[in-house]
């Protein structure tokens, strides 16, 4: 299962400018470092050039789940780098635009409401780069998305007699 | 309108670009609706093709390696086929892009078509409204196959460029009596996904549609529209291309000093969204779902298949002072659809 995966990668994994969004503090966290090797991994030539070394082996089903919102409902610290994103697609969700979250050969769960923090974790958990503040975010029932995924992944696996 | 097309001019160059890849870095990737079938990579043969008919007949000096772009992972053929031959068996209709109506001089390939004429191929062109939408000229594309003789020994190709690609697709699908004639179609440029220019100066266009043009008829005004990404990605999503067809698609892409002088207001939102473009498009709105993939060009998006650089130099000529090969190209086309048709019988 991929939520909001950054399957082509990223834009803002791009040197100069991407970067300079996704750190716009430079190198002031202690995990700034090593994210920026990181961010290496998701560029989208480096990923689609993987992507079309490696096809994906039939044996696992693949879902995929991503997300994008509007504008005014992205948190604060994703805004800038949604801002600079929606002149590529305004279909994004602060870090990855819509069409590059999907796994090749999978099944399409559907669009989250959601920005990329949002989807997955609470705001206070978050990497203070990526986090605003809880009342300046929009609530998203993300319990309640990930245990439908689980939900609609079981019963695929049942329809297809997959034992555990 | 002047006005705010210089704002939104001057808005667009103000920013720098995410995305700096060239085309050795990334792989072709197709954008598509969830559902329609994938391209094939038929990148190898038609280099083949391409290259080896520039060195019979191209004028002297072309690179076909400098015009044939080469993205990362195209499949590299140790002992390639020789050039296939010519085969006049197949009958081409042309269907030109968006406005071509309105200008004498954007003219299909008028080099290639009496050259392949002369080899005994029937070529003609449709004559699609050029301020109208894809449903618009479907019925005058299905008019023209109507009135086609049948090719029973033969096959009837519809090559498109541009958003005659769309018209093309539309024709397709909404006269599936007449499209059973058709044996396959070629993509030039084809808008297929639509374009983000489209999204961004519709509003331009918008401000001049009622305006009397006597060589521009105004259909149904709809070309503007209908060539913006989200009616053409929707339409993609409600509709299946018949599985009887050969689909075939060339896209093209030019580096920003080659794009036309007249092109540059599209082009630099453009490169904002992927550096690969044309001018005018995407490489990765350009590829027909489920056709093969015969290359990327270098060349933008009117010297690909128009005679403009020549016809209008300062306009339509670019500041590195490049020139593509369009006839060459669309021959070589010819011979690679040709080739595969008759694989396929």
């Amino acid at each position: 299962l991929s939520v909001a995966g950054a399957i082509n990668g990223s834009p803002l994994a791009e040197e100069p400018t991407g970067l300079a969004l996704l750190f716009p503090r430079g190198e002031d966290s202690a995990c700034a470092e090593a994210q920026r090797t990181a961010t290496a991994d998701l560029r989208r030539a480096h990923r689609l050039r993987w992507l079309m070394a490696h096809p994906l082996p039939e044996q696992p089903r693949y879902f995929s789940l991503a997300a994008f919102t509007p504008a005014e409902e992205i948190s604060p610290p994703l805004r800038p780098r949604a801002t600079a994103l929606a002149r590529i697609d305004p279909r994004n969700d602060g870090l990855l635009p819509f069409f590059d979250q999907v796994i090749p050969g999978a099944v399409l769960l559907g669009y989250a409401n959601a920005d990329h923090g949002s989807i997955v974790t609470e705001p206070a958990g978050m990497n203070a780069a990526l986090a605003g503040t809880r009342s300046e975010l929009p609530s998203f029932p993300r319990e309640v998305l990930i245990e439908a995924a689980l939900l609609h992944i079981a019963e695929a696996l049942a329809d297809r007699g997959v034992s555990p | 309108v002047i006005a705010l097309l210089g704002l939104a001019l001057g808005l667009a160059s103000c920013a720098t670009p995410l995305l700096t890849y060239r085309s050795t870095d990334i792989p072709p990737v197709q954008l598509t609706v969830v559902g329609q079938p994938s391209v094939h990579d038929g990148r190898a043969r038609f280099r083949t093709v391409f290259c080896e008919l520039a060195a019979r007949q191209g004028p002297p000096g072309v690179d076909c390696e400098r015009f044939l772009v080469r993205f990362a992972a195209e499949p590299v053929v140790t002992h390639p086929a020789p050039l296939p031959p010519h085969d006049p068996r197949m009958r081409l209709l042309l269907v030109p892009g968006g406005l071509a109506e309105c200008f004498e001089d954007a003219e299909l390939y008028p080099e290639a078509v009496p050259r392949l004429r002369s080899l005994g191929y029937a070529v003609s062109t449709v004559r699609v409204s050029g301020r109208s939408s894809s449903a618009y000229n479907a019925r005058r594309i299905a008019a023209a196959v109507a009135r086609t003789p049948p090719t029973p020994d033969g096959w009837l190709v519809l090559a498109g460029y541009s958003k005659g690609v769309q018209d093309i697709l539309e024709f397709l699908v909404s006269y599936p009596t007449l499209a059973a004639r058709v044996h396959a179609v070629v993509s030039i440029a084809g808008s297929v996904n639509g374009s983000p220019v489209a999204n961004r100066y519709t509003f331009v266009y918008e401000a001049f549609a009622n305006w009397p043009a006597r060589a521009c008829p105004p259909g149904d005004r709809g070309v503007a529209v209908d060539l913006q990404r989200e009616p053409r990605l929707n339409w993609l999503a409600r509709h299946r291309l018949p599985g009887h067809v050969r689909y075939f698609s060339i896209a093209s892409v030019a580096p920003e000093e080659e794009v036309a002088r007249g092109m540059t207001p599209l082009d630099l939102p453009l490169s904002y969204v992927d550096p690969l473009n044309d001018g005018q498009l995407l490489f990765y709105d350009q590829l027909v779902p489920g056709s093969e993939l015969l290359g990327y060009v270098r060349a933008d998006h009117w010297a690909v298949a128009l005679p403009l650089q020549e016809r209008w130099p300062v306009f339509a000529g670019n500041s590195a002072g490049a020139h593509f090969p369009r006839d060459l190209m669309f021959e070589a086309i010819v011979l690679r659809t040709a080739e595969a048709l008759r694989d396929s019988t």
